[in-house]
């Protein structure tokens, strides 16, 4: 097989693991399964599976896509830190129906009854950084090296879905949060922070303009 | 004048009787028996279960636990099939708690799904507004209130 159309197998192998991640959440809370089934056995497989593509696309040195995935990967990590940033602020003014990482801890260790605890609120939280990077990969895959206020485009329009997700109808926050006035805001601002970074670092990092099916 | 509203009463008792006899009929009629609504399913209590959960989250609700009655009660010998969901949300939650840090006693709400000795499959549950009435708060029975509406509307969807 050539390289151009491995590349491309492989690449859609990467986008299809790293759109599993951010669908778990809304899944579960729109009662399709329960979180700790959705983490052992989509979650931590697609985790592998990227990873393994990951190092098989070095060894092959498919650099391209190698660099695509570490950048998007990375770069969505640090969008991530740019996003709680805003969360935690928005969330210590009352502004959010809830600490989201310590929320999806729980419900991923199935223990919302007892609380969070150290260890649900280590695996909320890598859960929450983990979207972003996928978020992050799924960027740079399918687009690129592209200016960075695209970036923004595309938090903003992460932040759209997360407000018409079930994750917030089951807040009992009403349509996209709108019986929580400080909510839209917060929610657009973290990321519209997020895009902006994301977008910046994959401009800056990323050396290929062309976008899935021309990488 | 007193014939014609002897007449009207007549004809409304016995639309009224009509209308209850009509009603309690149909399949998942809700039936109220001191202060416990409970309405027919006509799935298995596992099925049930499942449909509620997605019902729960189209109302605005999070399923916060899920008791299994039956599985706990295996270990005594004894066998039914009962499952309780405990239901609430972070909104709610908040300012219930913050009406009165002694509501805990009445929330998350419980709504139990179980199987008579018939196998039929009953979905049940207290209104809040009847739980949380105690409090004597207006704030919680306003969100009582609404509790009981959504409750009302995810169980009348059951089928």
């Amino acid at each position: 097989m050539d390289t151009r159309k491995s590349t491309l197998i492989l690449a859609l192998v990467v986008l299809a693991m790293a759109g599993i991640s951010p669908n778990l959440y809304p899944a579960a809370m729109a009662g399709y399964g329960g979180m700790p089934f959705f983490s052992k056995w989509l979650l931590i497989p697609s985790i592998v599976i990227i990873l393994g593509v990951f190092i098989f696309a070095k060894k092959q040195q498919l650099t391209t896509l190698s660099r695509r995935i570490w950048v998007g990967a990375l770069a969505g990590i640090i969008g991530t830190v740019g996003l709680e940033i805003i969360r935690i602020f928005g969330f210590k003014m009352g502004w959010m129906p809830g600490d989201l990482p310590k929320l999806l801890g729980v419900l991923m260790t199935d223990r919302f009854m007892k609380g969070p605890s150290t260890w649900s609120n280590i695996l909320g939280y890598a859960y929450h950084y983990w979207n972003g990077a996928a978020f992050g990969m799924i960027f740079t895959l399918l687009l690129g090296r592209k200016p960075w206020w695209i970036g923004i485009i595309y938090g903003l329009l992460i932040g759209t879905g997360f407000l018409l997700s079930p994750a917030v109808n089951a807040m009992g926050v009403g349509f996209m949060g709108s019986d929580l006035p400080g909510m839209i805001p917060v929610v657009y601002t973290a990321h519209l922070l997020f895009g902006s970074i994301l977008g910046y670092l994959a401009y800056k990092w990323l050396h290929n303009n062309g976008w899935l099916l021309n990488m | 004048m007193i014939t014609s509203n002897k007449h009207i009463k007549a004809f409304i008792t016995l639309l009224s009787a009509a209308l209850l006899i009509g009603l309690s009929s149909q399949k998942g009629f809700s039936q109220s028996n001191n202060d416990i609504v409970k309405v027919k399913s006509s799935g298995s209590v596992e099925q049930t279960v499942s449909n509620l959960k997605k019902m729960v989250s189209n109302n605005g609700m999070m399923v916060m636990g899920n008791l299994n009655q039956g599985q706990v009660l295996s270990m005594t010998g004894i066998s039914v099939n009962s499952q309780t969901l405990f239901v609430g949300n972070p909104q709610v939650g908040k300012k219930l708690f913050s009406a009165d840090a002694g509501v805990g006693v009445a929330v998350p709400v419980r709504i139990n799904i179980y199987e008579d000795a018939n196998g039929q499959t009953w979905v049940s549950y207290i209104p809040p507004s009847k739980t949380l009435s105690s409090f004597n708060n207006p704030k919680i029975d306003k969100i009582a209130g609404m509790l009981d509406q959504k409750l009302q509307k995810m169980t009348s969807m059951i089928k």
